[in-house]
């Protein structure tokens, strides 16, 4: 325990420090093109050739790290002492947690599928 | 030499291997020997101007001076704390399944019974941090590198995970002690060598390496999801990248090549830093040898080939179990 | 997946071979004896014949009036090809060439005087490493 508090400190440490260190030394010269967003390329012209669908990209997120948080989740307390004692718990976090999902997809389901925000 | 504090095997974990010294250190020898190996296959020198003498090993400590005393620009149209939080949140994050990884017997932060399952779901949940980043950049071009990103993460994760599984049902057994002990006989690649061949690919496309250097192509997207960084935070940011190869490879070099053995102590720590090399060479030849994949042609193979390779890496793993 | 395995060897093949690059300034090319090189005039064989002028391709040779009262070629280095007409075309070969092509100026103004352009001007550079 004391090894892993000790390593996420120092670990932390080392890499605020960097930063900071790098942010008190280094010249500060700051102009209005350095803060613009970064583009490349000529301006648009003619009719768009082919749109990003940008609106079902939530969906892969969701998918990558729900899949992964649950999972360890499974894990933690399938393997805990309790063994079958711990599944009421269990589905009663998960369903709180499906409920919470729920709630703001509701809540903002006319606007995720709006398509003309998206695109 | 007394110390005032007892140097336990945890204690040398957290701090010189695979904590915070092997994270740094890996960093700088990992982009030198990228550098060089590439350049040699390419017959020509790579970088030589630094410290001659060393072959130029102290290139990327060069360029790590000249990058943190470099200005710092944090963009105006996006949540400045959040834009400057989210790469060292990203290399932290990175870094934190080694906690449950074991360069030694004893050597190892947080022994647990589960250790190295723990450990690979970590690596696949700090993957959306990348996506967090880019989002913070509010620039389209990080937008794409991000969505190539997740979208390589969902192609990759499933087979990583068989893969794994593949060797815990082999082993019987999760603990990294343990896993090394079941390989005395055999190590890892011999017994399943198909879970070898898919977590090398998922290797390579956890990292983003050729030929699955999508999210950050060059020529389509400038740098992807790091584009808009400079100084200290793109090193984090593009370092971030070497942390999660590094984890990688001490995972596979624990699970497939037998770890420590057949030493312990100090000479075993040393034996696992020359068995992750079997993994970090290919992944940094590989640079000189692939073209880039497209992102569909990239989600096709992670959905087709390498699934249907990590399904039966497993039923070997079953078949293998059940006969011995 | 046979192909994954050749292209691994064929690139340590290639990684066992020596490398290719001239590492300059340690080592230099060595491009033969007869490189037609940075071009210098002996004044003393010079008969003022222009004949390299009226040659030149690149319009580089222009005469100008020394301090003996005759009329010597220089050469403007923005202009000059290094082609050699001028070279071929001297009667009494006096413009030479020198074995050395690496001659670099710190100011802008290379319009070369005549008075510049002996041939103690230029040392050949012997080159340390062969083409092939």
């Amino acid at each position: 325990m004391v090894a892993v508090v000790l390593f996420i400190a120092l670990f932390l440490a080392v890499l605020v420090l960097l930063v900071v260190v790098g942010y008190l030394f280094s010249p500060r010269r700051p102009s209005e093109t350095k803060e613009r967003r970064f583009e490349a390329g000529g301006p648009p012209y003619g009719p768009v050739q082919r749109r990003l669908l940008m609106q079902y990209f939530g969906y892969v997120y969701l998918v990558t790290v729900v899949e992964a948080a649950v999972g360890l989740a499974l894990v933690a307390v399938l393997t805990a002492d309790a063994g079958r004692a711990a599944l009421a718990p269990l589905a009663a976090a998960l369903v709180v947690a499906i409920a919470a999902v729920v709630a703001v997809v509701w809540r903002y389901f006319k606007l995720l599928a709006d398509v003309r925000r998206w695109g | 030499m007394d110390l005032p504090f007892p140097l336990s095997g945890d204690l040398i974990a957290a701090l010189v291997f695979p904590g915070v010294l092997g994270i740094f250190g890996f960093l700088v020898v990992a982009i030198w020997l990228e550098r060089k190996l590439v350049a040699r296959v390419q017959w020509r020198y790579g970088p030589l101007y630094v410290s001659k003498p060393l072959g130029g090993l102290l290139q990327p400590v060069a360029d790590l001076f000249k990058l943190v005393f470099s200005e710092l620009v944090l963009p105006r149209h996006t949540n400045r704390l959040l834009f400057a939080a989210a790469p060292i949140l990203l290399f932290f994050a990175e870094g934190i399944p080694v906690v449950f990884i074991a360069a030694a017997p004893g050597v190892v932060m947080a022994p647990h019974s589960y250790g190295l399952a723990i450990a690979v779901v970590l690596v696949l949940l700090v993957a959306v941090l990348v996506v967090a980043m880019a989002w913070t950049e509010a620039d389209k071009f990080t937008y794409i590198g991000a969505m190539r990103e997740i979208l390589l993460t969902a192609a990759y994760e499933v087979p990583l995970l068989l893969a794994a599984l593949a060797m815990f049902l082999l082993y019987g057994t999760a603990d990294p002690h343990k896993v090394v002990e079941a390989q005395s006989g055999l190590w890892g690649v011999l017994l399943n060598p198909l879970a070898f061949v898919v977590y090398l690919v998922a290797l390579l496309m956890a990292t983003t390496r050729f030929p699955f250097e999508i999210p950050e192509a060059e020529p389509e997207v400038v740098l992807g999801p790091y584009t808009e960084y400079g100084s200290t935070l793109f090193i984090y940011a593009f370092g971030a990248n070497y942390v999660k190869l590094y984890v990688l490879s001490l995972l596979g070099a624990v699970l497939f090549l037998g770890g420590w053995l057949p030493a312990a102590g100090v000479l075993g720590v040393l034996i696992t830093l020359a068995k992750m090399g079997v993994f970090v060479l290919p992944a940094m030849l590989v640079r000189a040898i692939y073209p880039r994949y497209r992102i569909d042609q990239a989600l096709r193979i992670g959905w087709g080939q390498l699934l249907a390779l990590s399904a039966a890496a497993v039923l070997w793993s079953l078949l293998a179990a059940w006969i011995w | 997946m046979i192909i994954h395995l050749k292209l691994f060897a064929t690139a340590v093949k290639q990684l066992l071979q020596p490398p290719l690059t001239v590492r300059w300034p340690e080592e230099r090319r060595d491009y033969g004896d007869r490189l037609r090189g940075f071009i210098v005039n002996d004044r003393s064989k010079c008969i003022s014949c222009q004949l390299c002028e009226a040659v030149c391709p690149a319009k580089a040779i222009k005469f100008h009036l020394e301090a003996d009262g005759r009329r010597y070629p220089g050469i403007d280095w923005g202009r000059c090809i290094l082609c050699g007409y001028c070279v071929d075309a001297c009667p009494t070969g006096s413009l030479q060439h020198v074995n050395n092509t690496e001659i670099v100026w710190t100011d802008l103004d290379v319009y070369k005087k005549p008075s510049e352009m002996d041939p103690d001007d230029a040392a050949p550079l012997p080159g340390t490493k062969l083409l092939i």
